[in-house]
């Protein structure tokens, strides 16, 4: 008698273990989740962002190698500003004109079509600002000749920096133009804090990190447990080039997280930089976007996978509206040129992209580092 | 009077069968332990990879043989007192025959896995390089005529070993006939070779793909196993010599080897159970589970303890990695610090530090990893799997452009390379083909990496793809140009390589490759 019970009780307890088993399972399922989007969106910006908040933060090793990325980003852009402020004075390189630059017969070419088009948009006074002064050709020098963007920051560069960034108004304005030419918003943070970010027990904390700026290549994968739910985010580079191998991750996605960036409908993708020459109204990365998002949205295996799109760098737009309207990428937008209607019409016109009516798509809008406010 | 001297100590001899069973019966109950506390993470991979389901049976095998033989021996000696009993030499012959089989398999598997790796990148460079030298050697194990006779289980079974092991079987219990001596030598012959096979196979084993401590079990296996070798030799000889018991009874010579053999048998189970939960830090998270287990008082389901053990798994692999990192960066600093601290502080160095600074100068970095072969290989595989291989390969081919160029430069030689390759690195089919001009060279690596639609495009700015590409449609770079020519593209690519490191710096390959540099 005692036998049977105990075996009545063992099948009902395995029943209901199944039971939670299942329940289990389903719950704890993970969720793959595809962050995608043009070039310099924002998609790793996000993945930090994740992590900081849902992951085990970032560890010392980490940090450590986004204070190189930090110091690579400072050293790069600043060389790009020289470089792109000497190419429109067509003042000669200094030290360097020669034989590292301009290896090849056909810079004539450049710079023939260089200057043909800036005559045509800049008068002389305007090239006249981009005119580095004679004082900073040391400085200028000394940051040219730096190679390899993974130098650390020295005492002296740090001080050439800082010099050339407060007192030469021709690096100011060329940073004004820094759409046309791929330098990163959040380079002119790294500028002003230049000593800090010199110093030599430099840890970056938690805004460095979100605003460093980095190309990804190829893809990054991490799990995040979200409550019970286990989220397995890939984080993914967002050129051209990168772009040929998303078809690899495109396997069992839950969902895409497509990443756009609110500002970059006066920037020229990365793949395109040259000079200040550039027509932003023919190129320019929102357009770029739009491509991507087109394609991604017309991929046989995303027809019933959940969008989600995030609206990046929501308080950069509300400092550019003010002075560049959202026309460069949207002629036939006839609004005001504010934010609130501006951002109203890009979000609809992404989403009139969805031609598959039943396909969930939801809008999120998040700011560089103040999380997931919600706009709506 | 000697056959006397033989029964004169009736109770000495039960003492000392009595003491003996017990020992040996203690020794088979730990290694049953283990072999238990093994069966629970048998789902592991660090289990799982080690061809467990053989090596359990090896074991059940050897427990049993060990629980019934000491038993027999018991019993055979107290209720027909001088009873004949010989040591199972088949069990011995058995034992050797499924480590030798174990150990063929994870060589073949470890090369395979290799030769998977290389043959996923090494034709990407040189489609010819996987027929000939050291990457052609490799291929033997991935090709499929290879993996489904020699390289499966299944067939490996069924058309060699249970045929063989059925010969040598009847052949084993045949010889007695003939002598005992005859039959024990024929054991200790065939177990040698088995020995020596594995050792070879062993020492053939490449280390620095080893994740999961096999070599090292295979080495204390090893161990064990010459440690039977010699005392069944002893045995044997023992035997042959006194083989009319003249110095010593029978019972005394079996009890003596007995615990020789005891030994073995738990030595052998518990190297591939407790041993491998040591070196892979699993037994602790078995006892901190168990010890949560019991404070919480939940009776789990087998499949929720292996859900919970194997989150503590992960946990404390990653936690591992972390101290083990930090105190690589740690002493990193520390060294780069002491060269210009006096040397005052070096008098208090203990042995962590001198121990931690050792492991410091195994730190590799990027350059290092890039610069020997092997290491390059297993950062590849890892970058493959992050779909970054194609900047890997980019600063391979162009660097050799880079150097092949340089050495046609008389003046460039001493300009110090941006990265040092290995020299046995797969060489570059478009650079090392002599038919073809340097211009056509780097036309050809413009095709293949810089043009907008190039098979492995990289990710480069605008500006130096487009001066790439007006070189490579003017077709008019000097030779001396052709240096440099690729310089910053090199430079770029192991930037953003450096990224995809980072995360490499955090996996077991990374420590293990650390590890096994020296």
């Amino acid at each position: 008698m005692g036998g049977c019970m105990s075996d009545s009780q063992d099948t009902t307890d395995r029943n209901v273990e199944r039971e939670i088993e299942k329940d289990k399972k389903q719950d704890t399922r993970a969720h793959k989740l595809l962050l995608l989007g043009a070039g310099g969106s924002g998609k790793s910006t996000f993945f930090k962002q994740l992590k900081a908040i849902h992951g085990e933060g970032h560890n010392d090793r980490e940090k450590e190698g986004f204070k190189r990325q930090i110091h690579g980003q400072v050293v790069e852009s600043i060389q790009l500003l020289i470089r792109q402020c000497k190419t429109v004075t067509k003042d000669p390189l200094p030290g360097i004109k020669d034989e590292d630059d301009e290896p090849f017969g056909n810079d004539d070419l450049d710079d023939a079509r260089l200057s043909n088009s800036l005559k045509v948009e800049m008068t002389e006074t305007e090239i006249a600002q981009f005119k580095i002064a004679k004082e900073f050709d040391q400085s200028c020098q000394y940051l040219l000749e730096i190679h390899g963007s993974r130098s650390a920051l020295t005492e002296q560069l740090v001080t050439h920096v800082k010099s050339l960034w407060n007192e030469c108004p021709a690096i100011q304005a060329m940073f004004e133009h820094r759409n046309k030419i791929g330098i990163p918003d959040s380079s002119a943070f790294f500028f002003n804090d230049i000593e800090r970010i010199g110093r030599s027990d430099y840890t970056p904390d938690h805004k460095d990190i979100v605003l460093a700026r980095y190309r990804t290549t190829g893809m990054t994968e991490k799990e995040f447990h979200i409550k019970d739910a286990v989220f397995k985010v890939l984080d993914v580079g967002g050129q051209r080039n990168e772009r040929k191998k998303w078809i690899h991750f495109f396997d069992g996605v839950t969902a895409v997280l497509f990443v756009v960036s609110l500002t970059c409908y006066d920037e020229v993708p990365f793949e395109d930089v040259t000079d200040l020459a550039a027509d932003v109204t023919l190129m320019n990365s929102m357009l770029e976007s739009i491509k991507v998002f087109e394609d991604t949205l017309d991929f046989e295996c995303f027809q019933k996978t959940g969008f989600i799109l995030f609206f990046n760098k929501a308080d950069l737009m509300q400092e550019k509206i003010k002075r560049v309207p959202i026309t460069n990428a949207f002629p036939n937008y006839k609004g005001p040129q504010e934010f609130k209607p501006s951002v109203d019409y890009i979000s609809k016109y992404f989403l009139s992209l969805n031609r598959v009516p039943e396909r969930e798509m939801l809008l999120r809008f998040f700011f560089e580092y103040v999380l997931f406010v919600n706009y709506w | 009077g000697e056959i006397v001297m033989t029964y004169v100590s009736i109770p000495v001899g039960i003492a000392l069968l009595v003491l003996n069973t017990i020992f040996c019966w203690t020794l088979a109950s730990i290694a049953l332990y283990w072999l238990h506390e093994a069966n629970k993470l048998r789902w592991l991979p660090v289990i799982g990879n080690r061809y467990y389901i053989m090596a359990f049976w090896t074991n059940i095998c050897l427990l049993l043989a060990s629980y019934t033989h000491f038993f027999f021996v018991f019993l055979f000696f107290v209720l027909f007192w001088i009873c004949e009993i010989d040591n199972d030499d088949n069990v011995l012959y058995a034992i050797g025959y499924t480590y030798r089989i174990k150990t063929t398999f994870r060589y073949y598997n470890t090369h395979y896995n290799i030769a998977l790796s290389q043959g996923r990148w090494v034709a990407c460079l040189n489609q010819n390089a996987l027929r000939i030298g050291d990457y052609g050697q490799m291929q033997w194990f991935v090709r499929t005529s290879n993996k489904n006779t020699l390289g499966s289980p299944t067939w490996m079974f069924s058309h060699i070993c249970l045929p063989f092991f059925v010969f040598v079987l009847i052949l084993l219990e045949l010889a007695p006939i003939i002598s005992d001596f005859v039959s024990r030598a024929a054991s200790i012959i065939i177990f040698a070779m088995y020995v020596i096979t594995v050792a070879i196979l062993w020492m053939k084993m490449p280390a620095y793909v080893d994740y999961i401590h096999l070599k090292r079990e295979e080495r204390t296996l090893l161990f064990w196993c010459l440690f039977q070798l010699v005392s069944y030799i002893v045995y044997t000889i023992t035997l042959t010599i006194d083989s009319k018991d003249r110095y010593f009874p029978y019972l005394v010579y079996v009890c003596i080897f007995n615990i020789c053999f005891a030994m073995f048998d738990c030595g052998y189970i518990v190297t591939s159970t407790r041993q491998v939960l040591v070196w892979n830090d699993l037994v602790s998270i078995l006892h901190d589970y168990k010890k949560a287990r019991r404070v919480a008082s939940i009776e789990s389901s087998e499949k929720s303890t292996q859900h919970s053990l194997s989150v503590r798994y992960e946990q404390s692999r990653k936690r591992k990695a972390k101290i083990l990192l930090t105190k690589l960066d740690h002493t990193f600093n520390q060294n780069h610090d002491q060269v210009h601290d006096n040397a005052g502080e070096h008098v208090v160095i203990s042995n962590e530090t001198a121990a931690m600074s050792d492991a410091s100068s195994r730190a590799l970095t990027l350059r290092q990893i890039l610069s020997q072969k092997r290491t390059l290989e297993v950062f590849i595989q890892f970058a493959f799997g992050e779909f970054a291989h194609d900047n890997i390969l980019g600063i391979i081919e162009l660097t050799q452009f880079k150097e092949m160029m340089s050495k046609k430069q008389p003046g460039s030689e001493d300009r110090p390379s941006l990265i040092t390759l290995p020299s046995d690195i797969v060489k570059s089919q478009i650079v090392f083909d002599d038919a073809k001009t340097d211009l056509e060279k780097f036309q050809m690596l413009v095709e293949k990496f810089i043009l907008n639609n190039a098979t492995f495009c990289l990710n480069i700015p605008y500006e130096q793809r487009a001066k790439l590409i007006a070189a490579y449609e003017n077709r008019q770079p000097a030779s001396e140009e052709m240096v440099t020519i690729f310089d910053d593209c090199i430079i770029e690519l192991f930037d953003l390589i450096g990224d995809c490191f980072s995360r490499f710096r955090t996996t077991d390959m990374y420590i293990q490759l650390c590890n096994t540099n020296s």
